[in-house]
């Protein structure tokens, strides 16, 4: 078998992702915008950017097999779409895309929306086994969001902690993660996180620092 | 292409030179196995560790205890050498690991009536141990994997040989799972049990699988067929003599009471509430889970999110409430459920029995944030 | 590395066959103070070594025999090493209790994972990544300070590998590949060696080999000629500054 085709197998295998598959950027102002401008956030000078995808803003200190925080945007119906039945695939194939029904609305309560955000995870084989550490309201640039804390192990035992964040708008969901080894890692990086969460911008969009207030 | 012929010829000669295979027949032989044996336990070790280690492990003593019980009544002979762990997924699905592990998820578990049905399971599983099917298994890899290998070669598609043999790495091979079920069921039959009971496990996994529209579980995936599972256990039942054994039930229904709850739970927790739905919409079954079984089925309907599902899932969290006032999460729903319907007072009301219940929930700000909505707006 | 990691590892360094940067790593404070940094004392901590059989169908299984045989192998190789090149004293691991045993296993696993990302980071670093292979920073905080005071030794050597020995079938069949004009993988050994600062958590040094289809880690030769090779590079200072450049 030659090289070529040992990676692939093992890629497959694996499902492994190495650091030359992606393509990276030094980060060398705070400000990041993603790709078509409609967001920004603000990420720590020094850290390091993927710049792969439009609708994600993610960097890393150390590489992301030890941190990453990511900002991530998905269209409503997008959104959790492995929790569609087939009955609603199917009845969604036949719709026009602005009729299509999505499992997020802007109507949600942000509790519903951790909900899912949940059994997303559980439903994977690698997170199955989370543990809810904390589900707090969390205000992201004037929207009524969530902030979900977890751990897991992997399996060596290896403790992680992760974080996700996230509102809903008419148009879109809004993510953001925060994942790394619980020993280490995850407390020193945590206020790079919160601030990336902080300073989430969406283009127009309008930040009340008072209704901060209501979490923690 | 005669050329190509020689890739097979290395395999043609050497041939197949393993040592035939023999089964454990107690617990000291289990002692002394051979080299190849002992790479498959040695694996299995690693495998048991991941699962230790990485957390997914129902930890209950006295459910262990209970499971290991009927595993010894099944094969005394082997007690202490095979051990029933219990993993904490709701998916349909349980094995057995070379080394004697045997795994069942709690939605396995939880799907079942009986004692009998239990020991079904148990005893299928236990044979893939006790006639060492993961040596033969694996021997049958390798040489299917060989030929492949050749074949693929000759063809000039390497990757070819790698896909036809992985798909035999899902599961036991259908001549084996034959073997187990016909094995394990001539043990529960000689350990006293209801041998009725061991079609109707898999007769409800088949209701299922058709209820749900779902491609077979992964236990099923190189097993034989469902139905022609339930084809072989009724000839055999209708083989037996007329004295059927014990069905066990009632200790069966109180061990597991906890893990019947804990399944419905990780199913709701990861949007199965189909699954919910069929077990917890069929009355009779409903009536054997705990009074918080009816919380999950209003949450499985809220879920659905149907035509008449709010009006379903609040009349089921209602009686939930009436059958078990301390159960909390039901206020925290019927509090969500009457805020959405402007019902301020009620919903308040549910939001402070709720943290009076758990008042270190989780989610507790979510909810005096509500209270709080609820009171600036004069509702409560 | 354990299990997975180590595909992983396998697709990295088959992946790419010639990198940017230097083969080994060195921790910036090693740059800038080696006789402070570097550890006069070392122990060999348990080495994850897997020794596979690699049959005719290209079916991978670990054989524990040959495992065995070849973290033994590693182990005299690396006594005999220290012995004859005294850059540091070595010790061996007392026997531990169960709680410092799982302590141990622990973080391993958190190696695994820091030294592992380490690694691929730096490996082929571009403009991007440049920095961290000039300002290798890793670490697994201090987390086998205990053996530390058991022992009175600074630092750990974590070596992991992963080898394949081709069944008779699978020779044979690649001899007849060669009459075909087909290749066929025989499998090579790779060779992972890191020293992790028991007060600190750094690693202060990584290395890598991967060494040819007929090298064999059961072979007590083959062993010792892998280690000399992985630690020519020790501490390799000068080699390090020149090739980060």
């Amino acid at each position: 078998m030659n090289r070529v085709v040992l990676l692939l197998v093992c890629a497959m295998l694996v499902g492994a992702q190495t650091t030359d598959a992606m393509s990276w950027k030094l980060v060398d102002k705070p400000l990041a915008l993603s790709k078509d401008k409609k967001f920004s956030v603000e990420l720590p000078v020094g850290w390091v950017r993927a710049i792969d995808d439009k609708n994600v803003i993610s960097a890393t200190r150390d590489g992301m097999g030890i941190q990453l925080i990511s900002t991530v945007r998905t269209k409503h119906r997008d959104a959790f779409k492995q929790f569609e039945t087939k009955k609603q695939k199917k009845a969604n194939a036949k719709r026009l895309p602005n009729q299509k029904k999505a499992m997020v609305n802007a109507q949600m309560l942000p509790a519903e929306l951790a909900e899912l955000v949940i059994a997303d995870l559980k439903s994977g084989s690698e997170m199955s086994h989370v543990r809810v550490v904390s589900n707090l309201p969390l205000i992201i640039d004037g929207h009524q969001g969530f902030q979900l804390h977890f751990q897991y192990k992997n399996k060596k035992g290896l403790q992680f902690d992760h974080m996700i964040s996230g509102f809903v708008d008419e148009k879109n969901l809004y993510q953001f993660a925060y994942r790394a080894p619980s020993k280490i890692y995850f407390p020193r990086d945590l206020k790079a996180f919160d601030k990336m969460v902080a300073s989430f911008k969406l283009e127009g969009g309008k930040f009340n620092k008072k209704d901060l207030a209501l979490s923690k | 292409m005669r050329r190509y012929a020689l890739l097979l010829l290395p395999l043609l000669l050497f041939g197949c030179k393993s040592v035939p295979v023999k089964n454990f027949a107690a617990a000291q032989e289990t002692k002394k196995i051979s080299a190849e044996e002992n790479r498959l336990w040695v694996q299995s070790k690693d495998f048991d560790s991941q699962i230790r280690k990485s957390d997914i492990l129902y930890r209950d003593k006295a459910l262990n205890s209970y499971l290991n019980s009927v595993m010894h009544r099944v094969y005394p002979e082997l007690a202490d050498v095979i051990r029933v762990k219990v993993i904490r997924a709701p998916s349909l699905n349980a094995f057995a690991l070379p080394n004697g592990s045997i795994y069942l998820h709690i939605g396995m578990l939880a799907r079942m009536d009986n004692e009998a049905q239990l020991a079904t399971l148990l005893g299928h599983e236990a044979v893939h141990f006790i006639h060492k099917h993961g040596v033969k298994q694996s021997r049958n890899v390798k040489s299917s994997a060989a030929w492949a290998m050749g074949i693929g070669m000759a063809t000039g598609i390497p990757l070819l040989g790698n896909v036809v043999a992985a798909s035999s790495i899902t599961g036991f091979s259908r001549g084996l799972e034959r073997d187990a079920d016909r094995y394990g069921y001539e043990q529960i039959v000689r350990a006293g049990y209801d041998a009725r009971e061991s079609v109707k496990i898999f007769e409800k996994l088949m209701a299922e699988v058709k209820a749900l529209d779902i491609d077979e579980p992964y236990f099923f995936s190189t097993h034989p067929r469902l139905k022609e599972r339930v084809a072989s256990f009724k000839k055999l039942i209708a083989k037996a003599d007329q004295s059927f054994g014990k069905t066990g039930e009632e200790r069966f229904l109180k061990e597991t009471a906890e893990i019947r709850i804990a399944s419905l739970k990780e199913d709701i927790a990861r949007r199965r509430y189909r699954s919910v739905l069929l077990v917890l919409e069929d009355e009779s079954k409903l009536a054997k889970y705990p009074a918080a079984a009816h919380f999950y089925l209003g949450e499985a309907y809220r879920m659905r999110g149907g035509k008449k599902d709010a009006e379903l899932a609040e009349a089921a969290y209602r009686q939930a409430v009436k059958l078990e006032p301390s159960f909390a999460p039901s206020y925290r729903v019927l509090g969500l459920s009457c805020m959405k319907r402007k019902m301020g007072k009620e919903a308040a009301r549910n939001f402070r029995n709720y943290l009076k219940l758990a008042p270190e929930a989780a989610d507790k700000p979510y909810i005096l944030g509500y209270i709080k909505q609820i009171e600036s707006e004069g509702g409560a | 590395m354990r299990k997975l990691c180590r595909l992983v590892l396998i697709v990295l360094v088959l992946a790419v066959a010639a990198c940017g940067g230097p083969q080994h790593r060195l921790h910036h404070t090693v740059l800038e103070n080696p006789d402070k940094i570097l550890p006069k004392k070392v122990v060999m901590l348990p080495a994850d070594i897997v020794v596979n059989e690699l049959s005719a169908g290209g079916v991978v299984e670990e054989v524990p025999e040959w495992s065995e045989l070849a973290r033994k192998n590693i182990s005299i190789a690396l006594a005999a090493h220290a012995a004859e090149n005294p850059k540091f004293e070595y010790v061996k691991l007392p026997k531990l209790s169960k709680e410092q045993q799982e302590k141990l296993d622990l973080q391993l696993a958190f190696y695994d994972v820091v030294g592992g990302t380490a690694y691929d980071t730096t490996r082929n670093p571009g403009k991007a990544w440049q920095h961290k292979l000039a300002h290798f920073d890793y670490s697994i905080g201090d987390g086998l300070k205990f053996i530390k005071e058991q022992t009175g030794a600074d630092a750990g050597i974590v070596v992991s590998a992963v080898d394949f020995v081709p069944t008779d079938e699978r020779k044979a069949m690649w001899v007849a590949g060669q009459l075909v004009g087909v290749a066929l993988w025989m499998g090579n050994p790779i060779v992972f060696v890191g020293i992790v600062d028991f007060e600190t958590g750094n690693i202060l040094w990584m290395n890598f080999a991967l060494e040819g289809s007929f090298s064999d880690l059961r072979d007590e030769k083959d062993a010792g000629s892998v280690l000399t090779k992985l630690f020519k590079l020790y501490p390799g200072i000068d080699k390090y500054t020149v090739a980060k450049k």
